[in-house]
């Protein structure tokens, strides 16, 4: 098991586990998972468009994770 | 069937005080669609685009869309046109708000307006008429004030003016025009309010009238406004409830905001402190609604600071948020507040006036510009007594801000090296607060802007973080992120997409509720009676797009202009999510010219032209 810090922005935080606050919390995760498994694990579905930036990197959905990697979760807005 | 949505156009001569009726021939409406796409039309055929941006007879373009004022979802929009005072090249300055549709609803599709009055006046518009009006005693008065005294003038508590502050009086060449009064919405950028400063024109005042427009065809018009409605505002919620500001803290993340003056990578808590969300429970009041708008972004703020403490304004949008916020380093959100207010009153445009004041902040760290020729301001970044106080001058043209009203360019000509080191600017238009360092495609967009370094008319990280997914518009879903493969195509099409929403009088986050080309090709038919599928319309977008660079390679423009500055080409954020990304200009320019049909020179070819059905040089 490996464990991720999550923070999940704007609606994206109605898919905050119990462990989270305010859209901010740990996720446990298998060793072998990815960015993609993580956004399972919350329920986020595939149709929901969002953006990965893991260790402040912009991240692809098959991005193998370690334990501690602080992983953002962002809705596709950009202001104006 | 005639076209039915054809207004009259209103020639005025300020310098003889008349005004004539004129009519667009249907042949320019097909081509160029209307708004700034007509006016780009109009002002090519004057002839007149060699005059200086502030002289006399150089002519003042106002333009509704062609969908302006109908039921069409967000058809709310008039554009500002001609030569920038600021850049002095083509400008198009777009406004929402309720005044265009209101000047559309009086029978008039717009103006051109030539000349220089003798004394201050206003033009004060009914359906079908018009009139000139002595406006001595409103010439000082701020952009508020001047709506209201018009409104007692003419009894008229419902009036909508489009209106310069003292900022555009005194020709400050970062002046906006300012509409709606309190509820400030702004054709902001290019300086356009010093041209109507500079005609001795305070305002453009309209009683609202009962010639909108008609559709052709309202039962089709009916059923695609109720198709696109309930997607548009499921896609928009974010804009609806935080208004475009709430993006603040997710650009911060992605290395999109200009923090202290585009040097920063991080800026985590200084987002949140000064995002939509924070402000609208902090200062927010209330929301606003463009006509026919569904999303209803605009936000309403108490103002708690500077001289008009106490009183409400409209809330900061996220240029003016990213502006004077990130870009300054200030995490006060109720000074961004109140240098919103005071750039609406004043009638400054927010981008260029936070990028000028990040100039001075930077110029002071270097030493270049010292407190004694601040009138003893410590310019320190985030002081926000400073940054008002600097508003202020500017709009007024007093102390140092005679220098900074003129804008970044001609103030970085004025300190002298290196100051250009610290200017953030393409052909003279001070940036939008996107950066091209985190979205590659936005430097083709910045570069090749027809007025300069303008977001709006590329809107491509729009397509790149998929709150627009690119494959609605046939190209590729996804792109690297710092790369530059299929960019320059995207920055292409998406610029002649946007280029049509300027001429229809459409607000350009329609592409957040995902509207397509055949989506908005739909409405003109039905509005219309015209035939029209989505590559006609996207082919009018590239011919308005063409036209627009024509009128700007007379002005001597060429790919030497088509630059970023050394800051955005050269200068890693080093730190955030675009650390180590530097656009890669130079490769996307050429296949950007190849797909333009232009030459290496960034000119277009005579071949290109003639398929476009426009006139070769």
């Amino acid at each position: 098991m490996k464990t991720v810090q999550v923070k999940l922005y704007l609606n994206l935080r109605k898919y905050a586990t119990p462990a989270m606050d305010n859209g901010q919390g740990p996720l446990s995760l298998q060793e072998n998972h990815t960015t993609n498994d993580l956004l399972a694990a919350l329920g986020i579905p595939s149709g929901e468009e969002c953006t990965l930036v893991v260790n402040n990197r912009i991240a692809g959905k098959d991005l193998l994770l370690k334990d501690g990697d602080q992983v953002a979760v962002l809705p596709p807005v950009s202001g104006g | 069937m005639t076209f039915s949505l054809r207004g009259k156009l209103l020639d005025i001569d300020l310098t003889a005080g008349k005004a004539r009726e004129i009519t667009i021939p249907e042949a320019d409406y097909r081509a160029f669609l209307g708004g700034s796409g007509v006016a780009a039309k109009w002002f090519y055929d004057t002839g007149k685009m060699q005059l200086s941006p502030l002289d006399p007879e150089a002519p003042l373009f106002v333009m509704t869309g062609l969908l302006t004022g109908v039921n069409v979802p967000t058809a709310c929009k008039a554009s500002f046109c001609g030569r920038s005072p600021a850049t002095g090249i083509w400008s198009e300055s777009t406004v929402g708000g309720r005044w265009p549709s209101a000047l559309r609803s009086c029978g008039y599709d717009g103006m051109i307006i030539t000349g220089c009055s003798a004394e201050p006046v206003y033009l004060y518009l009914r359906e079908d008429k018009v009139e000139l009006r002595e406006a001595g005693h409103l010439w000082g008065k701020d952009v508020y004030a001047t709506q209201e005294a018009i409104r007692e003038e003419v009894e008229d508590e419902n009036l909508r003016a489009a209106a310069i502050g003292p900022a555009g009086e005194k020709q400050v060449l970062i002046a906006g025009i300012i509409i709606d009064g309190h509820d400030a919405r702004a054709a902001g950028r290019g300086g356009m309010g010093a041209v109507m400063g500079s005609k001795r024109l305070k305002a453009i005042a309209v009683s609202k009238g009962k010639k909108t427009p008609k559709p052709y065809d309202p039962d089709a018009l009916d059923r695609a406004r109720r198709e696109a409605v309930p997607r548009i505002r499921e896609k928009t919620r974010g804009l609806t409830d935080y208004g475009t500001a709430g993006g603040v803290p997710v650009v911060e993340k992605l290395g999109d905001l200009p923090i202290r003056n585009w040097t920063g990578g991080s800026w985590t808590e200084g987002a949140a402190r000064t995002s939509g969300q924070a402000i609208m429970e902090s200062a927010g009041v209330g929301h606003y609604a463009c006509y026919r708008c569904p999303i209803r972004c605009g936000k309403e703020v108490q103002v708690t600071k500077g001289p008009h403490a106490g009183t409400e304004a409209h809330g900061p949008e996220y240029e003016t948020a990213a502006g004077f916020g990130a870009c300054l380093l200030n995490d006060d959100l109720h000074t961004i507040v109140a240098a919103n207010d005071l750039c609406n009153r004043l009638g400054l445009d927010t981008m260029s006036t936070a990028s000028v004041i990040a100039l001075a902040m930077e110029l002071y760290e270097h030493g270049l510009l010292k407190a004694e020729d601040a009138a003893g301001l410590e310019l320190n970044w985030g002081n926000g007594e400073a940054i008002l106080s600097l508003v202020e001058q500017i709009g007024n043209r007093e102390g140092i801000g005679e220098i900074l009203s003129r804008g970044v360019r001609r103030a970085v000509a004025h300190f002298g090296p290196p100051a250009a080191e610290f200017a953030v600017e393409t052909k003279g238009l001070e940036y939008a607060f996107h950066d091209p360092r985190a979205f590659t495609s936005m430097a083709l967009v910045y570069a090749t802007g027809n007025r300069g370094a303008c977001h709006l008319e590329g809107l491509t990280y729009f397509s790149e973080n998929r709150a627009f997914p690119p494959e609605l518009m046939g190209l590729e879903p996804e792109y690297e992120p710092h790369g530059y493969q299929g960019k320059p195509l995207l920055a292409k099409t998406m610029q002649d997409y946007m280029g049509t929403f300027n001429a229809l009088g459409l607000c350009k986050f329609l592409i957040r509720g995902h509207v397509t080309p055949a989506e908005v090709s739909d409405w003109v038919k039905a509005c219309t009676g015209w035939t029209m599928d989505a590559q006609e319309l996207l082919t009018a977008g590239e011919r308005i797009f063409n036209l627009k660079r024509l009128i700007n390679t007379g002005l001597g423009i060429s790919r030497k202009d088509d630059m970023l500055p050394p800051r955005l080409f050269a200068h890693d954020r080093v730190e955030g999510a675009a650390g180590g990304s530097l656009p890669h200009l130079g490769k996307m320019l050429w296949e950007y010219y190849r797909l333009r049909g232009w030459s290496p020179e960034g000119i277009p070819t005579a071949e290109r032209l003639e398929q476009l059905g426009l006139p070769s040089r």
